[in-house]
């Protein structure tokens, strides 16, 4: 017994959804925190290559654990919290298909994620003083190792009310990296995890890029394919004659 | 018209109520009354279809242009979004037939206010003036909850003019006397029994 009498999925619908959970994690405090540690970060990294060698310098890890940290504290789609505050009911049952509230929480999460990434193109460019060909390759490589979790995210927003959804993911992706370095070798593991690559040749980019999009695409696909599944059933329960008593509970709308 | 046959709610492992027979029309306010942890959550609950019966059938007669809409007392808006934000979330989302006014639950307030910065009553103000300007019919679980006297008053208005043309059922757990006087139901210790009332519905 489905309230919302459309099945069809408005796309100004999902953008809005998603412009409103994306509004509200940019204004609050997790937000605002993040960003700041990685800058911080960022300008520690900075300060600290030029005072022992001059330079910034590419192979740097410390951009790499600034744009961590700054996930950890940032990523989020806002499913959690719309959970957990009863706004989920409320929108799902009211105003959109459940549909639509997965792809608009889902988008949310990109573009959390496309501004994290962007601000750590923004920070390599500093801090290596213009050089876009490092920085591209710096946010390309993190940025779609990132991309690869975000459907994890969006699994622990689903059943936990985490402030930080991505740590599980993370702490899942190293546990991973440890068990298939000992199984099968560092190097075989850094080639399956797509850690590393020479920024000079192309078909690193292209490996990582199809890597990325390719877990992502999935991933998100698959979360919207059960959350239309889990609407599909409860729709169509309602329809299913059954026996009456206590041994079967139906609703149905006539 | 919703209809009610031979449900049994649970809440757990214990019965909130069984063999429940209802039959809700527009005319009047529905009230479900009861103190708390009567299981007036669990009834209307299971009316919205959010959870199974334990038995028997729910069934909701409505038109597709106006699907039943649900509010529970509990439900909020992510403390960092603006008015703004939700406003124009709301406008966006309210099907195009819909009239996109304010009703007189909400009287307004800064677009940049965080909705965090709202007090308990108004942010509940905000999410049912959203609802509210939805036709159809309504389940709402303690709507007058933390509202004050001139919001409760603006509320009542509202809910009696839907109830005139379409079912609207309200859960509180203060019988009052327009709940004498619209009729119900009264949950106490897994028994129903009918609030005295002009209209007769319970069976």
């Amino acid at each position: 017994m489905k309230a919302i009498a459309r099945t069809d999925t408005d796309t100004s619908r999902v953008l809005a959804l998603a412009g409103f959970a994306l509004r509200s994690n940019l204004r609050s405090a997790m937000w605002r925190g993040g960003m700041v540690a990685f800058v911080l970060i960022a300008g520690f990294s900075l300060v600290s290559s030029w005072r022992s060698s001059g330079a910034w310098s590419l192979e740097s890890d410390f951009l790499y654990f600034g744009y961590l940290t700054a996930a950890l504290f940032c990523l989020r789609s806002g499913l959690a919290q719309q959970r957990e505050t009863g706004l989920l009911t409320y929108l799902r049952h009211n105003f959109v298909q459940p549909l639509e509230h997965a792809a608009g929480v889902a988008l949310a999460l990109v573009g959390n994620w496309g501004l994290i990434t962007a601000l750590l193109f923004a920070l390599a460019l500093i801090c290596s003083a213009g050089d876009a060909a490092a920085a591209a390759w710096l946010a390309w490589s993190y940025g779609l190792w990132m991309a690869v979790l975000l459907p994890f995210v969006l699994l622990v927003e689903s059943v936990s009310g985490m402030r930080t959804p991505l740590l599980i993911p993370v702490l899942g992706y190293f546990a991973l990296a440890v068990i298939l370095s000992g199984l099968l070798g560092t190097r075989t593991m850094m080639g399956i995890l797509a850690i590393g690559g020479d920024r000079h040749d192309p078909s690193a980019w292209i490996q990582v890029g199809a890597r990325g999009a390719l877990v992502l695409s999935v991933g998100l696909g698959s979360f919207l394919l059960l959350t239309w599944a889990g609407d599909f059933r409860r729709r169509h329960r309602s329809g299913r004659t059954g026996s009456r008593g206590r041994a079967a509970g139906r609703s149905t709308r006539g | 018209m919703l209809t009610l046959r031979d449900v049994l709610v649970r809440r757990g492992p214990n019965t909130v109520v069984e063999a429940l027979n209802l039959e809700v029309r527009a005319g009047s306010i529905f009230w479900v009354v009861g103190p708390n942890g009567a299981g007036k959550t669990s009834l209307l609950r299971v009316m919205a279809g959010l959870d199974t019966p334990g038995a028997g059938t729910v069934t909701w007669t409505s038109t597709p242009e106006e699907p039943f809409l649900y509010f529970q007392s509990e439900m909020a808006i992510p403390p960092s979004a603006t008015v703004g934000d939700w406003e124009r979330l709301t406008l966006r989302v309210l099907p195009g037939r819909c009239d996109g006014g304010r009703t007189s639950l909400w009287p307004g307030a800064g677009p940049d206010r965080r909705t965090g910065r709202l007090s308990t009553g108004e942010r509940k103000r905000l999410l049912l003036d959203s609802l509210l300007r939805r036709p159809g019919p309504l389940l709402l679980d303690e709507p007058f909850e933390h509202l004050s006297p001139d919001a409760k008053a603006a509320l009542a208005e509202i809910l009696e003019e839907r109830a005139r043309t379409r079912v609207v059922v309200v859960a509180t757990n203060q019988a009052t006397r327009r709940a004498e006087r619209d009729g119900g139901l009264r949950l106490e210790g897994g028994v129903a029994e009918p609030l005295t009332g002009e209209r007769a519905c319970l069976r």
